[in-house]
This record gives structure tokens, C-alpha cells and sequence, in this order.
């Protein structure tokens, strides 16, 4: 059982610290967006693109919490070694710790990018590369997790 | 300093409302119009609502300061830390305090000067305060500052103490708030304002032929440069007082200096401008934090100084080229 419980510590904290990281991103977003709609309502649409793209953090946790279940089912669940608990944990920590970071990161390049939104609308292209920029950290967090979990057995 | 998100809606805002700044397409039209085709063209402009009830160039004050007033209102209600952004009012609180007091020492009566609207407190609880000599209904700070006016005037019965009175009070409040809030932008900001109100006086004074008493006497503390440094100068020529600034945070003010005539206190207005604007310029790229906040009323009250002085130019019958000097080194 000790083993189940680590495996499971592993993929409660990345799916809640990634999903942290969104909710806080796409809350910093979601304010500046705000900001942006109160003088110009017409915008809404763009920002709300902006708004969005912390939000995937959260989903990528929600990934590797299903993954680890499905690793956790295949070790036996009950039957799990703590060995193999220790590895499913570890093996979330990457998801769990980029989700979280650049969950924040990415809100916050986003509420600066509805600025330039704000300011200059046609730019919106590069407000949204500089904030995809930060993704790639969350997305390379989300494969190392799925290579860790493929190579327990 | 680490990214405050608190601000993440005020600075998305106020990007929003910098597009209604002024540009320079817009300066070009307010240069090419006569002083009612000014006031038409504020109509369509960020301004429209504050223009709506000036029927006449000569009323445009009104709507000036009805913009302003606005203005830092708006900002005050979105920012996280209002008192913050409530200091930029206090000035307003601080100048129809001291319109009030000379207007009651004086026993002026009509059209004082007071700006309604623009202050943290109602102009009529300032007047009734001045008139009971009763300021409880005032912060404290000021209520001090108000007493301390009114007994200064009695002793040496110079309206000029009040001034130096309720401008050091405003300013000794202003730093300390900032500071008290550990906000280190605003402190600097505030004390490059203080060094450059010193800078205006030390012309002022050295152009009336003041001496040191004088001299001290308006000094407001608080800024980089001391007392001392202003006190070393004024028998000196100008000149050394150029070479004085040169090398330091105000060397763009030293070409005023070294060709000074009487006639450059304008020109000295306009280049003091334009160090606020180059300070305010590294804020802009402040992406979460009270500087864009501040950078925006900083170019409102730029802006409204160019449009006042622009109608008031054309008023006076001024021709453009004239004009455009005045304005040659504003922002837009």
C-alpha cells in the first residue's frame, strides 16, 4: 500500500501544481485582459486567446494523472512495490514543477501581451509567440514525465 | 524589482487609455486650427467629454482641468494601491489649500484659482476650513501644514511663506507614503520632482535677486540636490550653475543655463518637462507595477500643459512658428 501512496502523492502534485499554474496564469491573463476590455470591449475575442493559453498547463496535469493511474494499474495498484512508488513520483515531478512555473510565467507574459494588444492590435501575432515560447517548457515537462513513466516496470 | 501582478488590470488598462494620448497627426491639427477650430478638434478627441460644456476657447481651463481631474481619478479607482497614485491629487489638495489661505489672508472674494475636481478633498470643505480656521475635516498632515501657514503669514506676513509651507508638508507626506510603502520608483520619482521645483526656484530667486534667507526659505527638502549646492550658486553667475549640473542626472538642463536671459524661465519649463519624460521613458517597460500608472498621468498632464499653452498662444494672437516653439520640446 505504501507504494500505491507514493505513486499517488506523484500524480496528485502534477495534476494539482500544474493545474495551480494555470489558474494563476490564466487569472493574471484574465486581469489584464479585463483591463484591455474596459476601454475597448471590441477586443474581447483576441484576449480571450491570450487569456487561454496558461490554461494548458492544467491539462497536461490532468494527462500525466491519468498516465500514472495507468502505470499504477499495470504495477498492480495495491500490490505496488514502494520502489515503484518512489519511480511514478519522481517520475511526475518534471510535469509538476514546469506546469506550476510556467503556468505563472506564461500568465504573466500573456496579461503583457494584452497590453500590446491594447496599444497595438495588429502585433497580437507577437504577443502570442513570446507567451507559446514559455509552453515549450511545460510541454518538454510533460514528456519527460511520459518518458520516466514508460521506463517503470 | 519583481513583477507585481497586482497591477496586471490597472497597466492593461492604461495601455488601453494611452491610445487616446495625443499624437503628433493630432498636435499637427491643434497647430494648423484657430483657437475655436482647437476646441472643435478637442471634441473629438479623448477629451470630448471634458470639452463638452467649454463653449468657448477662453473656458478651456475648465476643461482641462475636468480632464485631468478624470483622469487621475480613474487611475486612483484602478490602480491596487490607490493612496499611491493619490499623492499625484494631493498636489491639487496642497495648491487650493494655499489659494484659499492667500485668498482669505488677502480678503479676495470670486475666482481664486482653486481647481475643483482634480483634489482628493471637496474645494468647499477647504474654503469652510480656511474661512473657520477649523481644518479637523483635513488629513492631518495638512491641517498641521494649514496652522503652521497661517501663524508663518502673521509672523513675517509674506504670502510666499505659504507656499513654502504647504509645499513642504505636501511633498514631505508624498515621500514618506512612498517610502512607506517601499516603493522606490515613486521616491525617486517624487525627489527628481522636488530637485527639479528647486532648480525653478534657484532661477527665480537668482533672476529677483534674492538672497540665501529667501533662498532657503522656499527650498523644499527631500530632493538629491542639497541646500547647500543652490546656496554656494546663487552669487555666482549662471554659468556655474550650469557647470554645477552638468555632469550629473540633470546635464540636459545646463544649455538653459549657460545662455540664460530672463526670457528662458519658459524654455526652463519645457526642458524640466523633458527630464520627467526621459525618466518616465525607462518606465513604459514596466510590464506589471505602478510605473506605467504613473508614466500615463505623467503624459496626461504633459499633454493638457501643451494644449493650454498652444490655445492660449493662439488667444493671444501668437503666430504658429511661435508656437511651435513654445512646444518644440514636448513629448509628441
Amino acid at each position: 500500500m505504501e507504494g500505491l501512496m507514493l505513486a499517488m502523492a506523484g500524480a496528485a502534485l502534477a495534476a494539482g501544481l500544474a493545474g495551480t499554474g494555470s489558474a494563476v496564469g490564466t487569472g493574471i491573463a484574465g486581469q489584464a485582459a479585463t483591463g484591455v476590455v474596459a476601454e475597448d470591449p471590441e477586443k474581447f475575442g483576441r484576449l480571450l486567446l491570450l487569456q487561454a493559453l496558461p490554461g494548458t498547463q492544467g491539462i497536461y496535469g490532468i494527462v500525466g494523472l491519468f498516465l500514472a493511474i495507468g502505470k499504477m494499474g499495470a504495477l498492480g495498484m495495491g500490490a505496488m512495490s514502494v520502489a515503484n512508488g518512489w519511480q511514478i513520483l519522481f517520475a511526475c515531478l518534471p510535469l509538476a514543477i514546469t506546469g506550476l512555473t510556467s503556468g505563472i510565467a506564461q500568465g504573466k507574459v500573456s496579461g503583457a501581451a494584452c497590453g500590446l494588444v491594447a496599444k497595438r492590435p495588429d502585433e497580437m501575432g507577437k504577443g502570442m509567440i513570446f507567451a507559446i515560447v514559455v509552453e515549450t517548457y511545460a510541454v518538454l515537462g510533460l514528456l519527460g514525465t511520459i518518458l520516466l513513466l514508460q521506463n517503470i516496470s | 524589482m519583481a513583477d507585481d501582478t497586482r497591477y496586471a488590470y490597472a497597466v492593461a488598462r492604461v495601455r488601453g487609455m494611452e491610445t487616446g494620448l495625443l499624437d503628433r497627426q493630432w498636435l499637427e491639427r491643434l497647430l494648423s486650427e484657430t483657437a475655436n477650430g482647437a476646441l472643435k478638434a478637442l471634441s473629438d478627441s479623448a477629451y470630448e467629454e471634458s470639452m463638452a460644456d467649454v463653449g468657448r476657447p477662453q473656458e478651456i481651463e475648465r476643461g482641462l482641468v475636468l480632464a485631468l481631474g478624470e483622469t487621475l481619478e480613474t487611475v486612483s479607482a484602478i490602480s491596487p494601491v490607490p493612496e499611491l497614485i493619490d499623492l499625484f491629487r494631493l498636489r491639487w489638495d496642497a495648491r487650493n489649500l494655499k489659494a484659499h489661505q492667500k485668498a482669505s489672508f488677502l480678503k479676495l472674494e470670486g475666482e481664486i484659482g482653486v481647481a475643483s475636481g482634480v483634489g482628493t478633498i471637496d474645494v468647499s470643505v477647504l474654503e469652510k476650513a480656511v474661512q473657520e480656521k477649523d481644518y479637523t475635516a483635513l488629513p492631518d498632515f495638512l491641517a498641521e501644514a494649514a496652522r503652521t501657514a497661517e501663524e508663518a503669514y502673521r509672523d513675517r506676513g509674506e504670502l510666499s511663506v505659504i507656499d513654502a509651507v504647504i509645499d513642504r508638508a505636501m511633498w514631505k507626506h508624498s515621500l514618506d507614503t512612498a517610502t512607506g510603502h517601499r516603493d522606490t520608483f515613486l521616491r525617486g520619482f517624487f525627489q527628481i520632482e522636488i530637485d527639479l521645483a528647486n532648480v525653478k526656484t534657484f532661477a527665480r530667486m537668482k533672476e529677483a535677486n534674492r538672497d540665501r534667507a529667501d533662498l532657503g526659505a522656499a527650498f523644499v527638502p527631500g530632493g538629491t540636490l542639497e541646500l547647500s549646492l543652490f546656496e554656494g550658486l546663487l552669487g555666482e553667475p549662471m554659468d556655474a550653475f550650469a557647470r554645477a549640473l552638468e555632469y550629473g542626472r540633470y546635464g540636459a538642463l545646463t544649455p538653459v543655463f549657460r545662455e540664460w536671459t530672463p526670457e528662458r524661465i519658459y524654455t526652463l519649463e519645457l526642458v524640466c518637462d523633458n527630464v520627467l519624460l526621459k525618466e518616465i521613458e525607462k518606465a513604459k517597460t514596466i510590464a506589471y507595477g505602478i510605473e506605467p500608472l504613473v508614466a500615463f498621468i505623467v503624459y496626461r498632464q504633459i499633454e493638457i500643459k501643451l494644449i493650454r499653452t498652444a490655445v492660449i498662444a493662439k488667444l493671444d494672437g501668437a503666430d504658429r512658428s511661435d508656437i511651435e516653439a513654445r512646444l518644440r520640446m514636448t513629448h509628441v
